[in-house]
């Protein structure tokens, strides 16, 4: 229904629009003209950059293509402007099918540097080929025959056809399978690849159709304005201005760029008129505001509408924007002694993924906890949510009875909370020393960290064997030995620790789990720690919790876990 | 064989410049994931401050270096913290649209400021130099050339041996690893912002000892920085000073066995196919926040 209500207002628009002409003013059909013009390009660039994911930033090459190819052949060989039109496509596919094979290869930044450079490149070159291009000096091309009136219609419906032209085709395209397949290199290429979809011949063709309708773009406009010079028509404004077109749209719909192309351009002619001196730098603002205030509208359209279908709200980071159920007082009550951490009620995700639901925890200090459960069960994201990495939905975090779950990672560090987290996460580059040493970043004691440095290594001895190897070089042990190190930096007083023993040989774990026990029983530490291992994880803890599905679903002590059958059964395999 | 040596000593000279030019784009880049495409535009304002400095108080061109040093730091500070923080984590269209409205926001403040007329500075030893024979080697390129490199090597040496330059690091490499060891992530990223548009703002009044500007030259220089960073590898500073040497002996060997004409020209077909054969760079390695893609 909805679908059909656009479809409507599409023909009628178009109906209007093809009406134009009869009772508007010149002024407002070269308007609308330009507007048309910057339509095709923005739609053009949706196909590649919307549709594909591939920001062509130098799109305009195709633009300028067009343009010279039009204006060489009619000023030197005076041949009509149609058959122009087609030889500007022409060149633009086979432009394309040149570089798009190396060129395609490349993605994010690259691609965008490399479209840029490919445009520059050829700017210069039509700049210096003077014999052919008329240089800098520009062309002059043939104005068409006929009257002001009839020349001004002409080019109306010229760029109208086109434009409607060029909608049709990326409806089309979205509703066929290789629309699909250019979404899907748009989500992930990799996967689109293993799914055996030809990722090359497909970007190469979504190019190749940007390419064309960009060039028929360019060849119109020589004729229209017949004068061109390369700095006009290779101008990377051009391809800016579509691209701030059709991200305020909305990448990746069909009619956005079309809406964007209208409202940038009248916004930048009533800056023309009203504020000439100013109007760079207003269309520079537009710009800016509509990035930082309109961004939900389109901004990563693309990772949201496919990597997160079900993405209800996007929970932002910084400061207390998330939804946190406030009415929960500090349970004073339950407050024990010596408590160092508690939960309540806590709800918590990624991006309007629920993983967790309802968790009620506490840790007394000195207290080492195990946090036992099957994969997905959200061991993983507890810790997070702790460490402050992700933000609760709902509920409270007490640390030290103060409620942190608005606090800032950096801030529950320097608070004494310091998580290992999974998969080691080091700073690859850098060398072991280096990772120790941010390990202290919020200590400003030199003395104090190289004291603090030294036990670690006592903790770690082949950590100060290794104290200048760039971290890539280590063995998985060692690389968690460091990422413990690094955690026992800051001298925490709660230490998380996550899947530390993930792929590790059972020696090294033992060794591992035997410097968690000196350290706490030298600095009475508080830990908590996530295990697949799990006798390793009880053998050690004073208690346990066992998650399932995002919940707490047992807890108790060690020793009364390890008893439990159920977890004899599903954990250890014995028992019965 | 006169003409070989100025044209290998003007590349090098001008290679070094650039350089310096780069280093600030590059920083922002790989520790970010950010393309700052205002960022020719502040090598111009670094360029305009020497600019007026130097014709109000009669000073050496050189000695405003820590002018329009700090005055693009806070400025670079000020953008990030309250502009490009709040969409850094969104994709890369936005930020590259943010920067670009920013580019025209200079533009348009210059023109109004300064008007688009050419400007150049000139001291009074700006038309001397060494001799040999017949190479010419003036006194501003050289003075321009080590104070560029220098610059180069003192940020790399904050970028591995201070504190916060090894915070600098470490975010660009994990950044929730880096805000785990306590490091507050987005005020690195106004601090390195600060410091790429700083490193922008000293190759801009090194710049403007020797080429003339006005407001719209700033383009070309991100396109240069571009190029540099593609043939170096992201966030090297090793890698920028030999991006640069290699961009300024392409551009001007190019200017002079083709046409001064094909001198940009050079440089963006060696961008393509360096791309092309080594996305990553000559001296490139994966490195930096590109990994997080």
């Amino acid at each position: 229904m909805r679908e059909k209500s656009i479809f409507l207002l599409c023909v009628a628009s178009g109906i209007f629009l093809s009406c134009c002409p009869f009772f508007l003013s010149a002024y407002w059909l070269r308007i609308l003209t330009n507007i048309y013009m910057f339509a095709i390009v923005a739609e053009a660039l949706n196909i590649i950059a919307g549709y594909t994911g591939y920001p062509a930033f130098g799109n305009v090459v195709f633009f300028g293509l067009g343009a010279y190819s039009t204006g060489v052949l009619m000023v030197k060989y005076h041949i009509p402007f149609p058959l122009t039109l087609l030889a500007g496509i022409g060149v633009c596919l086979l432009f394309t099918l040149l570089f798009g094979l190396p060129v395609l290869r490349l993605k994010g930044h690259y691609f965008a540097i490399a479209t840029l450079g490919l445009n520059e490149a050829t700017k210069a070159i039509t700049d210096n080929l003077t014999g052919l291009t008329g240089g800098g000096m520009g062309l002059s091309i043939p104005l068409p025959g006929g009257n002001v009136a009839s020349n001004t219609r002409f080019f109306y419906f010229l760029f109208l056809g086109t434009m409607a032209l060029v909608v049709l085709v990326t409806y089309f395209l979205s509703r066929i399978r290789f629309g699909y397949a250019c979404r899907s290199i748009r989500a992930d290429e990799d996967v689109a690849k293993s799914m055996g979809i030809n990722t090359t011949r497909i970007k190469t063709l979504a190019w190749m159709i940007s390419a064309g309708f960009t060039g028929i773009a360019g060849s119109a406009y020589a004729y229209w304005m017949s004068y061109i010079e390369p700095s006009a028509v290779f101008n990377m404004t051009i391809s800016i201005k579509a691209f701030v077109m059709f991200l305020l749209g909305g990448s990746g719909t069909i009619v956005g760029p079309i809406a964007g192309a209208f409202f940038v351009e009248l916004a930048s002619i009533f800056a023309w008129s009203h504020l000439l001196n100013y109007h760079v730098g207003t269309l520079g603002l537009i710009v800016i505001l509509i990035v930082l205030f309109m961004p939900r509208g389109f901004v990563p359209f693309v990772r949201q509408k496919l990597s997160l279908p079900a993405r209800t709200k996007d929970v932002k980071r910084g400061k207390g924007s998330w939804p946190v159920r406030q009415d929960i007082k500090t349970p004073s009550g339950l407050l024990q002694q010596g408590e160092i951490l508690s939960l309540h009620c806590l709800a918590s995700g990624y991006n309007g993924l629920q993983v967790l639901w309802d968790i009620d925890l506490s840790l007394k200090k000195g207290e080492w906890l195990a946090i036992l459960g099957p994969n997905h069960a959200g061991k993983s994201t507890l810790l997070k949510t702790i460490a402050g990495l992700i933000q609760p939905f709902r509920g409270q975090v007490l640390y030290q009875g103060t409620p942190i779950h608005a606090w800032p990672v950096h801030r529950r560090v320097t608070a004494g909370i310091s998580l290992a987290p999974e998969g080691r996460r080091l700073f690859a580059g850098m060398t072991v020393r280096e990772n120790l040493m941010m390990g202290a970043f919020t200590r400003d004691a030199p003395a104090e960290t190289r004291i603090r440095l030294q036990s670690v290594f006592s903790l770690f001895p082949v950590l100060k064997e290794r104290e200048d190897q760039i971290v890539g070089t280590l063995s998985g042990g060692e690389r968690q030995m460091c990422a413990i190190g690094r955690a026992l930096m800051c001298q925490p007083n709660l230490l998380l620790v996550d899947e530390m023993s993930l792929g590790l040989a059972p020696v090294v774990i033992d060794a591992l789990l035997e410097a968690l026990v000196t350290i706490r029983k030298e600095e009475g530490m508080t830990l908590m720690v996530v295990e697949q291992d799990v006798y390793a994880a009880l053998v050690y803890a004073d208690r346990g919790y066992i998650l399932r599905e995002g919940r707490i679903v047992k807890s108790g002590n060690s020793n009364y876990l390890l008893q439990d059958p159920s977890i004899q059964k599903d954990y250890l395999g014995y028992g019965t | 064989m006169t003409l070989f040596w100025q044209v290998l000593i003007n590349g090098i000279l001008s290679g070094g410049l650039y350089a310096c030019a780069a280093i600030g784009f590059s920083v922002i880049w790989g520790v970010m994931n950010l393309i700052n495409l205002a960022h020719g535009s502040m090598i111009i304002l670094g360029a305009y401050i020497t600019y007026m400095t130097t014709s109000t108080f009669g000073i050496d061109p050189f000695l405003t270096l820590p002018v329009s040093g700090c005055a693009l730091f806070i400025l670079g500070f000020l953008i990030q913290k309250y502009l490009i923080n709040h969409v850094i984590g969104g994709s890369i269209f936005m930020t590259l649209i943010l920067t670009f409205g920013l580019d025209l926001l200079l533009i348009n403040a210059y023109l109004l400021i300064f008007s688009a007329d050419l400007c150049a500075i000139t001291p009074w030893y700006a038309g001397l130099g060494w001799e040999w024979g017949n190479v010419k080697i003036p006194y501003t390129r050289v003075g321009a050339f080590v104070f560029a490199i220098g610059l180069t090597l003192l940020l790399s040496l904050f970028m591995n041996r201070t504190k916060l330059g090894n915070a600098i690091r470490a975010t660009s490499f994990d950044k929730d690893a880096a805000s785990l060891a306590g490091v507050d992530v987005f005020k690195v990223y106004a601090i390195t912002f600060g410091i790429g548009a700083g490193m922008a703002g000293m190759a801009g009044t090194l710049m403007s000892v020797i080429y003339s500007f006005s407001p719209v030259t700033g383009e070309i220089f991100t396109m240069k920085a571009f190029v540099i960073v593609v043939l170096g590898g992201l966030g090297s500073m090793p890698g920028a000073i030999v991006g640069g040497i290699i961009l300024g002996l392409a551009e001007n060997f190019a200017s002079v066995l083709l046409s001064p004409g094909y001198k940009d020209a050079v440089s963006f077909f060696l961008l393509v196919i360096i791309l092309v054969l080594r996305p990553r760079g000559i001296l490139g390695k994966r490195f930096y926040a590109e990994v997080r893609d």
